[in-house]
């Protein structure tokens, strides 16, 4: 065993316990460090330069100020609007998931700040999410509903094309 | 001919270049999270344009928005533009505080039209009153 899991040390209370203690952690015992991230994908805490107009970090700092928070929490909170703005305004539901699955495959999420709504209900919506992709459909469907039914027969023209672009992106 | 590699790396770091020395611009560093950076990149990449070039035209309204959605933020607003006023005598056209000018939310009166104001709409006693001294 390694010497980096043992440690011993002595203990004086006053009592029959007194003397030296030696404590051992088991490594099999653990799992692997690369193990205990939630997807296995490195944190990214990339930063952004934006550009923003002098007088527009002008009113940023203000309303910041006043409501007690730092500039970058409050672009951070337009810049989440804009983007869900962006993707909801993507007509097609299954071009709209694409985008969005798409994204989540690039993020490292922290399972603490994920929504207890997804803790709850993550199988529900993982399937939706499939019939969603695959039948451009919410409801319940089976593949062997449709034999023989060609690839993408039920997808949107935008999700077919918006998939090829992706695939090009991915390459 | 297709755009080469190298030759969309050349135009983006004239296009970077270009921002930094825009005088009427701050380069400010973001660090927006997992979330909003993943969705960031891939609308930047669809859009084939720098994520800065995807935010930056839509920040200013955005902002104008936002300071619009409660009556707490008039101090904020007040603020910000006395300060960009005393700075530049004018609001850049198409920031957030011009945007609020144009949608009528705050006024401004200048010296120079004060000044008209106070000719054009002086009490009639105290005109005639001059013009007869």
């Amino acid at each position: 065993m390694s010497d980096q899991n043992v440690r011993s040390f002595s203990v004086n209370q006053g009592s029959v316990l007194d003397g030296e203690f030696t404590l051992r952690v088991k490594p099999e015992m653990l799992p692997e460090a690369s193990d205990q991230s939630s997807s296995g994908k490195p944190k990214s805490d990339r930063k952004f330069n934006i550009r923003i107009k002098q007088h527009d970090v002008l009113l940023f700092d203000a309303l910041a100020e006043q409501e007690g928070v730092s500039r970058s929490v409050l672009i951070n909170r337009l810049l989440h609007d804009f983007l869900r703005d962006e993707l909801m305004s993507v007509q097609d539901d299954d071009a709209r998931a694409l985008l969005a699955v798409t994204a989540d495959e690039q993020a490292n999420y922290d399972d603490l700040a994920q929504s207890w709504v997804l803790d709850a209900l993550g199988s529900d919506f993982h399937h939706i999410l499939r019939n969603v992709l695959e039948f451009n459909d919410r409801n319940e469907q089976q593949p062997s509903d449709h034999p023989g039914a060609p690839e993408n027969q039920f997808n949107s023209e935008a999700f077919i094309g918006l998939r090829n672009k992706l695939k090009g992106i991915k390459k | 001919m297709s755009r080469g590699i190298l030759s969309k790396v050349i135009e983006e770091i004239g296009e970077t270049q270009a921002e930094i020395r825009a005088e009427d611009y701050t380069m400010v560093n973001v660090r927006p999270g997992e979330k909003v950076a993943s969705m960031l990149d891939l609308v930047s990449v669809l859009a084939g344009k720098t994520p800065s070039a995807v935010v930056a035209e839509e920040l200013s309204s955005r902002l104008a928005a936002y300071a619009v959605s409660s009556a707490t933020h008039a101090g904020a607003i007040l603020d910000a533009a006395e300060e960009a006023l005393k700075q530049s005598q004018m609001l850049q056209p198409g920031c957030a505080l011009d945007i609020l000018l144009k949608a009528d939310v705050i006024e401004v009166e200048n010296g120079f039209e004060k000044q008209i104001r106070n000719k054009l709409f002086a009490p009639k006693e105290e005109s005639e009153r001059g013009s007869h001294e």
